[in-house]
């Protein structure tokens, strides 16, 4: 079994898996948030390597995406300071295809591994464009994603292959702005159920911990960014926003716990 | 997965959502492209509708002022709404309604690929909202109203660098959340396959027209094949009837901006690097980290980092040469045709044009130049104005 999927496993609950991006809203802050995620009971981190053009992204994450752009945030970066922060969960680089070629994927690979990365999700590359990925074989796992409107076969196929946990995008829509389809999802669920074991997690447009706790009735947990993105942009203004965060993550958490 | 391929380019990379629906598509297009009633159907749009068969124009006048090769001008300017985009939004917009789609939305830079798609729309009876950058709204207002006079809602997008290459991302993310009812219609030989196939296919038209009637003045095929390239489509359409005779050159013209050493232009071939946008892998302007660049161009229509498939294939081979032309050139170009031939050609088409002013003196009297005259200029002389003013 992959070591991703080992370390989610052995938490035995429901998974919380919260996505940043990385250098929102400036380097520091970011490093003070991925901690609150961790002391607040989140089993993975979803760590955003921004890029100029994300075309999978709603507004929020463009936001974000394009603020950390313009303070200079770049994947050697991104290595540079995950070198200086140690963390007891793993954490999942979330990005666009380009970024990954543009850096070498096994270079990209490795670099990330060893500052605490152990999945990659490329929001623009589906499973057949994984064959300009294979480097990074056996050192990130191989998190795809499957969506509503991929027919059943598919999403088969898509979880019998997947690393680390089916990432189940869960309306037609991007980040932040979708609608959750609920009969799809569902559907999609027992399909990977019937035919493997893999863990699977929604993420887009997951919004409130109530809504959080009503999918992973029937999944392994959920995937929320643009909901703590948004929180963050609202709020970076006032003194007890960190707080406030904590305060939101732990709400997911034991959202969660009690839908267990 | 090799037929969504050109050697090392093309591809489809797309979020998942797409995957689905771009098979659909593929589906759909490879059954009517064999339809012939859907061919027939489209042929009588592009005769009785949009003018086909352009004309080919000896440029007498031209070629003596420059004293070489006779140079020759493809019509595409005579095309309704004024440019080869028609071409294209035709075949697509027929194949949405054939699909049962509702609604169609577009990408547009300068606008003339919004017009025409609404124009589609309204001779079809479909529902058109158009994606366009909010600086190129402001910069192209006058093609925002022909858009709504059409019957087409525009949308300015606010996101990024507000220009061509953010309209095509807020056109995929509206494409994933109404795929449904929606077809999307890209407006050059770019994007995830099927696109840059269906669109070449589309404007091949063009290629076709020209061979024969070339064949028919000239009694044998070209020596130089010119056209500018944005995306591609309107090179793509004239080379493909010229591809297989090898001792015919095809030369593409990207933009040269304000020269290629001052980093402002947009010539994807010429100073791109290999890297995926907008769902294909292509050859690209970006920084080292993948981050696309923003690019310049007088020329609207041509200002955009990326360049089909195809072509970055067409380069790599060498079987097409790609070379560029400043905002400066194409100007001179522009203005050299409207006096001596009484044309005033696209921005975009005046690169091709400007190559091919380069090379005709040293040209032999029998070499014969065609040109793809690939647009009309009156959405460019007010640009061409306030330029003209500011160097005199
Ligand atoms: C007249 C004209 N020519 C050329 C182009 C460039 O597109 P392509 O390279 O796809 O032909 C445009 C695009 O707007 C145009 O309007």
């Amino acid at each position: 079994m992959d070591p991703l999927r080992e370390a989610l496993e052995k938490k035995k609950r429901k998974l919380f898996v919260p996505y940043l991006t990385f250098g929102y809203p400036d380097v520091s802050s970011f490093c003070t948030l991925l901690r609150i995620c961790e002391e607040e009971g989140a089993d993975a981190v979803e760590v955003g390597i921004p890029h100029s053009d994300p075309v999978a992204d709603g507004p929020v994450i463009q936001t974000t995406s394009f603020a950390a752009l313009k303070q200079g945030v770049t994947p050697p970066l991104v290595v540079e300071v995950m070198a200086g922060v140690s963390l007891s969960i793993p954490l999942i680089a979330m990005t666009y295809g380009n970024i990954v070629l543009q850096y070498g994927v096994g270079r990209f690979a490795r670099d990330f591994r060893e500052v605490g990365f152990r999945g990659l999700i490329v929001a623009d590359f589906p499973l057949e464009a994984w064959d300009f990925l294979k480097e990074a074989q056996g050192l990130l796992s191989r998190i795809l994603l499957a969506s509503v409107t991929s027919p059943l076969e598919r999403v088969r196929r898509i979880a019998e292959v997947s690393e680390g946990f089916v990432y189940l995008v869960s309306g037609k829509g991007v980040t932040g702005k979708t609608e959750v389809d609920f009969s799809a999802l569902k559907e999609r669920v027992a399909c990977i159920r019937r035919h493997t074991s893999a863990l699977v997690l929604p993420g887009f447009g997951i919004h409130n911990p109530r809504q959080a706790a009503t999918l992973a009735e029937y999944t392994d947990g959920v995937i929320v960014g643009s909901a703590l993105l948004e929180y963050i942009i609202r709020n970076r203004d006032t003194a007890t926003w960190m707080e406030g965060f904590a305060a939101l993550v732990r709400s997911y958490r034991r959202a969660l716990d009690g839908a267990a | 997965m090799e037929k969504w391929f050109f050697g090392e380019f093309g591809g489809r990379f797309v979020p998942e959502t797409l995957v689905h629906p771009l098979e659909e598509l593929e589906e759909a297009y490879e059954y009517y492209r064999n339809d012939p009633e859907f061919q027939e159907e489209l042929k009588l749009y592009l005769t009785t509708y949009a003018g086909r068969p352009t004309p080919l124009t000896y440029a007498a006048r031209l070629s003596r002022e420059l004293g070489g090769a006779r140079i020759y001008l493809k019509r595409e300017d005579l095309n309704h709404t004024g440019s080869h985009k028609l071409n294209n939004t035709l075949g697509q917009v027929l194949l949405a309604k054939k699909m049962g789609k509702k609604r169609v939305i577009a990408e547009t830079g300068a606008g003339q690929h919004g017009v025409a798609t609404a124009t589609a729309c309204a001779l079809l009876g479909l529902e058109c909202q158009v994606y366009m950058g909010a600086v190129d709204v402001e910069r192209q207002k006058l093609n925002v109203f022909r858009m709504q006079v059409l019957g087409a809602q525009v949308i300015p997008v606010y996101s990024g660098s507000q220009t061509l290459k953010d309209a095509i991302n807020e056109a995929l993310r509206d494409w994933v959340r109404n795929v449904d009812t929606t077809h999307y219609v890209i407006g050059s030989v770019v994007g995830p396959h099927p696109y840059p196939t269906m669109v070449r296919d589309f404007q091949s038209v063009i290629g076709r027209e020209a061979k024969e009637q070339f064949l028919e003045r000239e009694g044998r095929l070209p020596d130089y094949v010119i056209a500018c390239v944005g995306g591609g489509s309107n090179a793509i359409g004239i080379f493909s009837a010229f591809l297989p005779y090898g001792d015919v050159r095809l030369v593409g013209v990207e933009a040269g901006g304000l020269g290629l050493e001052t980093g402002k232009h947009a010539a994807s071939i010429g100073r791109g690097r290999k890297g995926v946008l907008h769902g294909s892998m292509s050859l690209l302007l970006q920084d080292e980290f993948g981050q696309i660049q923003e690019t310049h161009s007088i020329a609207a229509g041509l200002d955009y980092p990326g360049v089909g498939p195809e072509h970055a294939f067409l380069a790599k081979t060498g079987r097409a040469q790609y070379v560029t032309a400043t905002d400066e050139e194409a100007q001179e170009a522009f203005c050299l045709l409207a006096r001596t031939e009484g044309i005033i050609p696209a921005l975009e088409s005046a690169h091709a044009l400007a190559y091919a002013v380069k090379i005709a003196p040293s040209l032999p009297r029998e070499a014969t130049v065609l040109v793809c005259l690939s647009g009309r200029g009156d959405k460019d002389v007010e640009v061409v104005m306030r330029s003209l003013a500011k160097e005199a």
